[in-house]
């Protein structure tokens, strides 16, 4: 007997006639949950409905909530409002019980808002991935499967990086107008260039047509940048004197020969001198065999 | 073209003859200078170009001593102004005196109505003293009251400068430095001459110049160092050298572009010609040849090139900047 008044209470509270349900009883911080609240009333019966403002409880807050609904039967009627709520702080809350009149008040609730686990494995997460949790949330496949795209990311993003780096180098020898094909440079030794000068010059008769200036001044260049090229100083950009005092550690007999030359030369460029024809010549003759001299052989230069 | 060479070969005899009072004063100098060949050689050489030429250098390095010894040599009156704070322009170039007696002004003359002037640690005096030394430089010429007197011939300012001890002084502005010709800087004598100098010291006798030349030996040798040939490849050179310290990209010093913030003013180029041939006239030579250019080059840009604020956080001085120049500037 016992038994059946037990059912009985049990029956007739599950079949209550006010209710108030939510979507679910655990969220995380910041997820929207629905309260559902009704109650059914005689169609005469006296009720007073809630009035929520901001927050159900304390912390728990409604985002939005829709007007009250009233659907009649022949007998009674149902009123009912769905409330949507949302909490920013973890922890166990209690929604009381809503009282409608003396005889209807609903059951108190119970809300758990868990907070977000971060943790290292977070990093490797998909951040398009909607499902949130720790690392622990995943099978070993989906941690791996993550691990597989995150480095995969990372090899396109240096793959982009490189492409703009050879994009940006492009530009800017496009803008320079070096060709980006380097060419294979021949190497002519020295003494050849300036042999073939040496050559031109004299084919080009400058003294014999009175243009003495002009031929030492070309002489003395030839010469200059033959010093440069093969005893590697700027001697272009050096007076005479300064060219003498860098070629010290060759023979005195041949660097007289140059200096001759030079000499010769700068008092003709710079002091209106003369020159007699038989040192045009000569002075021919000692740049020949001065390079003749200093030159460097292939196999030396090879070595 | 027989014509012309002859030419040079008769300047050359001239210049031969006409140095001969280099040597005179090189030997007289020596007698109380030890050392310091170079400050010498630029004095003679910005006496013999009419210019002024601005010394810096610690004290006791005899800068005093060279103008008052060049000023004995010459026969030539020499006159010594302090630099100081309180100093006037008036103290300097004269002013007009009321006299009660005669009931009326009378001029004045200041210490600057001298042949040779040295303006001791010149950045000590404030802008309008400067500035009233500098004009006078330029102009040669003073105006007190309604009067303008001409000042003596020859006229050589040399000022001195104390590289330390910048606090409380008036660095000179570019446009007024560029009115010396000369630039020098003075190093301490070598340990040798500096045994020497300590030796004339405790002597009994300080050894003493003697009165050489006239003034007017001097205004002979300055028209002789006029005619020295410069050739017009030397012009170029010079031109270049200007060119390659204002426009640093374009002339193939782009690592120095960014040091640079401004370079050598026409009167550098002037200066450079006009140092270059006195330096030729002193090597005894009718013409100029581009070593000459090159060992005036320090002395004559060293003041005219301005430098950025990169060139002072990098350590970058003018004489890095100049090396550079002549490193890259072709010799025509």
């Amino acid at each position: 007997m016992k038994k059946l008044f037990f059912i009985f209470i049990l029956i007739s509270s599950i079949s209550f006639s006010q209710t108030a349900i939510l979507d679910t009883n655990t969220i995380l911080i910041g997820d929207q949950i629905e309260l559902n609240i009704s109650v059914e009333l005689n169609l005469n019966e006296e009720y007073n409905w809630p009035e929520f403002t901001d927050s159900v409880y304390k912390k728990v807050e409604i985002i939005s909530q829709s007007d009250l609904k009233e659907d009649t039967t022949e007998n009674s009627k149902i009123i009912s409002q769905q409330i949507l709520l949302t909490c920013f702080d973890s922890g166990s809350y209690y929604l009381p019980p809503i009282v409608f009149n003396k005889n209807k008040k609903t059951e108190g609730l119970l809300l758990n808002v868990n907070t977000i686990s971060i943790n290292d494995s977070s990093a490797m997460m998909d951040i398009t991935d909607t499902k949130i949790g720790t690392k622990d949330d995943y099978t070993a496949e989906e941690i791996e499967e993550k691990e597989r795209n995150f480095w995969k990311r990372i090899a396109w993003i240096i793959g982009i990086l490189m492409l703009l780096f050879l994009i940006y180098y492009l530009i800017k020898k496009y803008k320079k107008g070096e060709s980006v094909i380097t060419k294979r440079k021949i190497i002519v030794p020295p003494h050849i260039t300036a042999l073939n000068k040496l050559q031109n010059l004299q084919k080009k008769k400058l003294w014999q047509k009175g243009e003495l200036k002009e031929y030492y001044s070309e002489l003395s260049l030839i010469l200059r940048e033959y010093t440069e090229n093969r005893f590697n100083f700027q001697a272009l950009e050096l007076p005479t004197s300064d060219i003498t005092k860098n070629l010290k550690q060759i023979d005195s007999n041949i660097l007289s020969k140059l200096e001759f030359v030079l000499l010769k030369a700068d008092n003709i460029k710079y002091a209106k001198g003369l020159s007699l024809e038989e040192e045009n010549k000569e002075s021919m003759k000692k740049s020949k065999e001065f390079i003749q001299l200093t030159k460097i052989e292939k196999d030396e230069s090879s070595k | 073209m027989e014509e012309t060479a002859i030419d040079i070969n008769k300047l050359n005899e001239k210049i031969n003859k006409e140095s001969a009072i280099i040597d005179l004063l090189s030997m007289e100098l020596s007698k109380v200078i030890v050392g310091q060949n170079d400050m010498v050689d630029r004095l003679l050489i910005a006496l013999l170009s009419d210019g002024h030429i601005l010394l810096e250098g610690v004290p006791g390095l005899a800068k005093t001593l060279a103008i008052s010894t060049l000023a004995k040599t010459i026969d030539a009156n020499f006159s010594r102004l302090q630099f100081t704070p309180d100093l006037l322009p008036a103290d300097i170039l004269g002013t007009q005196i009321y006299s009660p007696k005669k009931e009326s002004f009378s001029v004045k003359k200041g210490p600057i109505f001298s042949n040779f002037i040295l303006a001791d640690e010149i950045n000590r005096a404030p802008a309008k003293v400067q500035s009233a030394l500098l004009e006078a430089m330029q102009e040669r010429q003073i105006t007190i009251g309604d009067e303008t007197f001409k000042l003596d011939d020859p006229f050589l300012v040399m000022a001195t400068q104390n590289p330390i001890e910048q606090e409380g002084t008036y660095p000179l502005p570019e446009a007024q430095v560029d009115r010396f010709m000369l630039k020098v800087i003075i190093d301490y004598p070598k340990k040798e001459e500096e045994k020497l100098i300590m030796r004339h010291n405790l002597a009994k006798e300080f050894p003493q110049a003697k009165t050489i030349l006239k003034t007017k030996d001097i205004i002979s040798a300055r028209e002789v160092v006029k005619e020295v040939y410069m050739d017009e490849k030397i012009e170029q050179y010079i031109l270049d050298i200007i060119f390659a310290s204002r426009n640093p990209g374009q002339n193939g010093l782009n690592k120095m572009k960014d040091y640079i913030s401004f370079g050598g003013s026409p009167r550098a180029s002037i200066n450079l010609a006009k140092a270059s041939k006195a330096f030729a006239f002193i090597k005894r030579r009718g013409y100029v040849i581009p070593e000459d250019v090159r060992a005036m080059c320090y002395d004559v840009l060293r003041h005219r090139i301005g430098l950025t604020y990169e060139a002072e956080a990098e350590n970058i001085s003018t004489e890095d900047i100049i090396t550079e120049i002549l490193n890259t500037v072709e010799i025509p």
